[in-house]
């Protein structure tokens, strides 16, 4: 706990918020917003188009020193963020109590910060929602009729929101401990990609390809959780929503 | 355009606001049925057990090959010859379909325990998934354990 508490210190202060007017994202990211974080303990992969980070230690590298966007500007190996932290008084105890020690600037370490902001991440879970109640509980009352409407044509082919959304998180394959991922982590191409041929689509928003580039992942994303649990604003690559605009979906 | 294609998505899905609560038997048999949800907890029970999401789910109802028998498949000590070369399709309400042999739901042939049921855990399925559902509990993937099923239909390819 003294970790996940940590974790929340770090992300409530402005430790981590710093040049994002300095380093304004490119306008062909601005669409793409982080996936939620609730329940993302138990997602099996966790960007839109990255299968290889899996774990949150990693991915919390990404926005820290990541230059493809650049977020929060940071530089390797992190001296610049360390010097922050360990400027502010209440850090020091903090990490000690997080990760022993004497609490003086040794044990302030990015790995350190990384630990804790996945610790604090791993508690935010959507436990209890009326989703959670409906389905698990078969509380009766917990949706309304709307939304039983809803989840109905959300699980119907001719939407076919599921076979993306599946499981239990509405995300695809998931992870807990032991057990990592039913299958393969699926990513998915909603049909938009390729349509004047192979390699159509323009760079820079091509999906897993900007990791393999190999061309049957471009346009590939990951389906990424529900807000129907927690009420949190999820959001689709533009290029997804786009879809809606063309009208045309094709699945397979 | 696109805020009038989501409209028009969601008037489509809502064309048929009257989603059928019978099972129609038909295709080529003697005797086709159209069987209220009420009418098969009249009939023999069969329960089976499944897992889904790491638990394990309980589906009771009525054996295809039940249903099938009542509406005058050819199944049991009829199913032999050309009558071997039949299927059956089950489509569901929201237009997706999938197929089994007749010798894959007929108990006196192979015991696949394929049912419609019509309860989840000893509650009504919910709303996304019945009134009725068929469970193919041997089957290692999902896809034809299909929801909202409102035909099953016999196609003999020989007779």
């Amino acid at each position: 706990m003294a970790g996940r508490s940590l974790g929340i210190a770090i992300v409530w202060t402005a430790a981590l918020a710093v040049t994002a007017a300095q380093h304004p994202p490119a306008p062909d990211y601005a669409w793409n917003l982080p996936p939620s974080l609730v329940n993302v303990v138990y997602a099996a992969a966790l960007t839109w188009g990255n299968p290889s980070v899996t774990h949150l230690e990693e991915q919390a590298l990404v926005p820290m020193f990541g230059e493809h966007p650049i977020e929060l500007g940071l530089r390797q190996p992190g001296t610049a963020l360390l010097a922050r932290l360990r400027a502010e008084p209440r850090y020091g105890p903090l990490f000690a109590s997080a990760f022993g020690g004497a609490g003086g600037a040794d044990a302030i370490l990015v790995e350190h910060v990384t630990q804790a902001l996945a610790s604090f991440e791993r508690t935010i879970i959507s436990a209890r929602a009326p989703y959670d109640r409906y389905r698990l509980d078969r509380g009766e009352t917990a949706l309304s009729a709307a939304a039983r409407r809803g989840e109905t044509i959300f699980f119907s082919q001719p939407q076919s929101c599921f076979r993306c959304h599946g499981g239990f998180n509405l995300s695809g394959a998931i992870a807990t401990e032991g057990h990592r991922g039913d299958g393969d982590v699926e990513f998915h191409n909603t049909g938009l990609y390729n349509i004047a041929g192979a390699l159509s689509y323009p760079a820079p928003n091509t999906g897993v390809y900007e990791v393999t580039r190999k061309p049957e992942d471009v346009g590939t994303y990951k389906a990424h959780r529900r807000g129907v649990a927690s009420g949190s604003a999820v959001r689709q690559p533009v290029a997804n929503r786009r879809v809606a605009a063309i009208g045309e979906h094709r699945w397979h | 355009m696109r805020r009038a294609f989501i409209i028009l998505g969601f008037l489509a899905a809502g064309a048929a606001p009257s989603w059928a609560q019978t099972l129609e038997v038909g295709g080529d048999v003697t005797q086709p049925l159209t069987l209220a949800a009420a009418e098969l907890k009249t009939m023999p029970r069969t329960t089976v057990t499944v897992s889904e999401e790491g638990r394990q789910i309980s589906y009771e109802g009525v054996l295809v090959g039940e249903l099938l028998k009542r509406a005058g498949a050819p199944v049991g000590r009829d199913l032999s010859g050309k009558a071997v070369a039949s299927y059956v399709r089950a489509s569901a309400k929201d237009g997706y379909q999938v197929v089994f042999s007749l010798a894959e739901l007929d108990p006196g042939f192979t015991a696949n325990d394929i049912i419609v049921a019509d309860t989840i855990d000893g509650k009504p399925l919910f709303d996304y998934q019945g009134p009725l559902r068929i469970v193919a509990p041997h089957d290692k993937r999902g896809a034809r354990s299909i929801r909202m099923l409102q035909r099953l239909d016999v196609v003999r390819l020989a007779k």
